[in-house]
């Protein structure tokens, strides 16, 4: 598979009152054509900022990417003209966010928020468009959808005004959309309707994707290869079942442990990771998960591990990991 | 809609009941009557203007008698201009206070909106110094203040504009913008502080993800959503403007309603006191009416039932 998205070494940084926000730190990762991928993490490791950055959409003047490469198809999008970027933008990125409730303009019905892509984009005339409307949010399973593309978005519940979201994303035809947690808003009974369907289309239509998610469960129904984050950097990724089970990291080892798991016999409270996420104005030297983890090593303190090739395709960057001793390894 | 209207009419006569009613209250309590003055008039004279106008009547009756009148056209008459009705009173003022306020209410829209949208914009720029300070300097002074210092520089300096009267568009100017400074800086602020909501909303990002150029964020997607407070806060805006104001009146000598409505209750004029108090209450009314229609026309999550 060729590559079609290659983000190298993504700094981006936030200018606060209270001083600058490390939020992502030389992050490295690539999608295939057609592949789906996850990235992972807790709250605030940075996955969102990097996404937002790679479409050059984080809050303006605070935000800033200060360094790094996001390769689409060669061209790379951080050096482009705001124009130029601006015609990438839903043409061939998109992006599902994560609140469906706020996501949608509420002055603006269904059809318009849908139809002015189609016009920009593909230069498709007003009934030309709404016939496409129509049928886009037919694809997604929106029904009696002729009439439901007249409505406002506060007449959808969450999950329907999520798959508006998904049929505004994949109206264009990108070659790749970016979920920031689609599900997180919405009802669990409707969270894996609404990946399927994420994942059923865009499989169909040859779209790459970023499944971008807290939750490891997820990721090794949906994902073929995962990256885990930590702190604005990747400390883990590889195949996604590899990842899922034979983690290579303490810290994914942690986030397996805290997702309540239905096919094994209930064992009481769930394991949470000890420790709060690091304040990232100023991340901690070394390796920057040491200071929650149960088994670091002197070395983690003071010297900063670079990813390492453990596995096929797996990759990780503990130093424990390193010295071949995988401690927190289900039996 | 056409029942939504009718009903909100119906309200409206019974608050305009109950606005009669309560100043009707209201203005027998205050001490003294119409027929003050410096020298007091002859007991008998008193009895016999209370027996002429039904003062002597219980108080009851009166408000009966009023409200039967009043719901046929007749307003009564002034106590003070005698040969007065009410209603040519009202009539004479009201086209004049309401040709001023509507200047200062365009003033006030078009200066402080587009001001406010500028600012929001070009946040932390020269333009948002400007427009705050602006806003601040109009919001905190006076309009009396105002309008001495604008006689005093265009008036009594340069010569360009005479200092009261009414009747031709260059007296109209310097009273309309004392009236239309404190509603423009309030407009200037809210436009500012509601641009700058709706652009942090994560429906702009959605609009900016899809690829729009900006003029159409703005335009379509920002705009429409942040002139929905700005509607809300020029409704009553306006009211107010069109129905007067004493001291911006007072000081132009322009033969308003705001005036007249002062000087009735000063005066213990009834008639006027009246007729002033329930066509203000109107006008807030019809006024408060239409611009939650217009609400309904560019929210459309506002629903008539």
């Amino acid at each position: 598979m060729s590559t079609l998205l290659d983000v190298r070494n993504l700094v981006t940084r936030f200018h606060t009152q209270d001083g600058v926000v490390k939020a992502v730190n030389g992050a490295s990762f690539t999608v295939a054509k057609g592949e789906t991928i996850a990235i992972v993490g807790e709250s605030g490791c940075g996955k969102s900022v990097t996404s937002l950055s790679i479409l050059r959409l984080i809050a303006q003047p605070q935000g800033k990417i200060v360094s790094g490469e996001a390769l689409l198809d060669g061209t790379d999008l951080l050096k482009l003209s705001t124009e130029e970027m601006r015609k990438i933008r839903g043409a061939r990125i998109s992006m599902i966010f994560q609140e469906p409730m706020s996501s949608l303009n509420p002055v603006l019905t269904i059809g318009r928020q849908m139809t002015e892509q189609l016009e920009l984009h593909r230069h498709m005339g007003q009934q030309e468009a709404l016939a496409e409307a129509i049928n886009l949010l037919k694809l997604v399973g929106i029904p009696q959808a002729e009439r439901r593309v007249k409505d406002y978005p506060h007449h959808f519940s969450g999950g329907m005004r999520q798959r508006v979201m998904i049929a505004m994303a994949i109206s264009c035809k990108p070659q790749l959309v970016i979920a920031d947690e689609p599900t997180t808003a919405v009802d669990v009974t409707i969270q894996s309707q609404l990946l399927e369907l994420i994942r059923g289309i865009t499989d169909e239509m040859g779209m790459s994707l970023i499944l971008i998610t807290h939750n490891l469960g997820v990721v090794a129904r949906y994902a073929r290869r995962v990256y885990v984050m930590y702190a604005g950097t990747v400390v883990e990724h590889g195949p996604a079942l590899s990842v899922y089970h034979h983690p290579l990291h303490p810290y994914t080892s942690g986030l397996l442990a805290s997702v309540p798991r239905l096919d094994e016999p209930r064992k009481g409270r769930l394991a949470p990771i000890e420790g709060q996420p690091p304040d990232m104005m100023c991340p901690p030297v070394g390796c920057p998960f040491q200071p929650r983890c149960a088994y670091a090593l002197p070395k983690c303190l003071t010297d900063r591990p670079e990813l390492q090739e453990m596995a096929p395709g797996h990759f990780t960057a503990c130093w424990v990991a390193f010295s071949g001793e995988t401690l927190w390894q289900k039996t | 809609m056409g029942k939504y209207v009718i009903r909100r009419l119906l309200w409206m006569v019974l608050v305009l009941f109950v606005v009669a009613f309560v100043t009707f209250c209201l203005m027998h309590l205050v001490p003294g009557g119409p027929w003050d003055r410096d020298k007091a008039l002859p007991q008998t004279v008193v009895d016999n203007l209370n027996r002429k106008y039904g003062l002597d009547q219980p108080f009851l009756i009166q408000f009966k008698n009023y409200i039967f009148n009043a719901v046929r056209g007749d307003l009564g008459v002034s106590y003070i201009y005698q040969d007065r009705s009410v209603t040519s009173i009202i009539m004479g003022g009201f086209p004049v206070s309401a040709t001023l306020g509507l200047v200062a209410f365009l003033i006030a829209i078009l200066v402080g909106v587009p001001l406010g949208i500028a600012a929001a914009i070009k946040q932390n720029s020269f333009v948002d110094y400007f427009a705050v300070i602006f806003a601040t300097i109009f919001a905190s002074m006076p309009n009396f203040v105002l309008g001495i210092l604008l006689m005093i520089i265009f008036s009594v300096t340069l010569h360009w504009f005479p200092t009261s009267g009414w009747g031709s568009i260059r007296q109209i100017i310097m009273p309309a913008f004392a009236l239309a400074a404190l509603p423009a800086a309030y407009m200037a602020r809210i436009s500012r502080a509601s641009m700058l909501d709706v652009t942090r909303q994560d429906y702009i990002r959605t609009a900016r993800a899809k690829g729009l150029t900006e003029r159409v964020v703005l335009v379509r997607h920002i705009l429409r959503n942040a002139m929905i407070p700005v509607i809300t806060i020029a409704g009553p805006e306006l009211a107010g403007l069109v129905t007067g104001s004493f001291i911006v009146e007072s000081l132009f000598s322009v033969p308003g309603i705001g005036r007249l409505f002062v000087q009735s209750v000063s005066q213990r004029d009834y008639g006027l006191i009246m007729g002033t108090v329930l066509f203000y209450a109107f006008a807030i009314a019809i006024i408060n009416l239409v611009v939650d229609i217009l609400y309904g026309m560019i929210d459309p999550r506002i629903r008539y039932d």
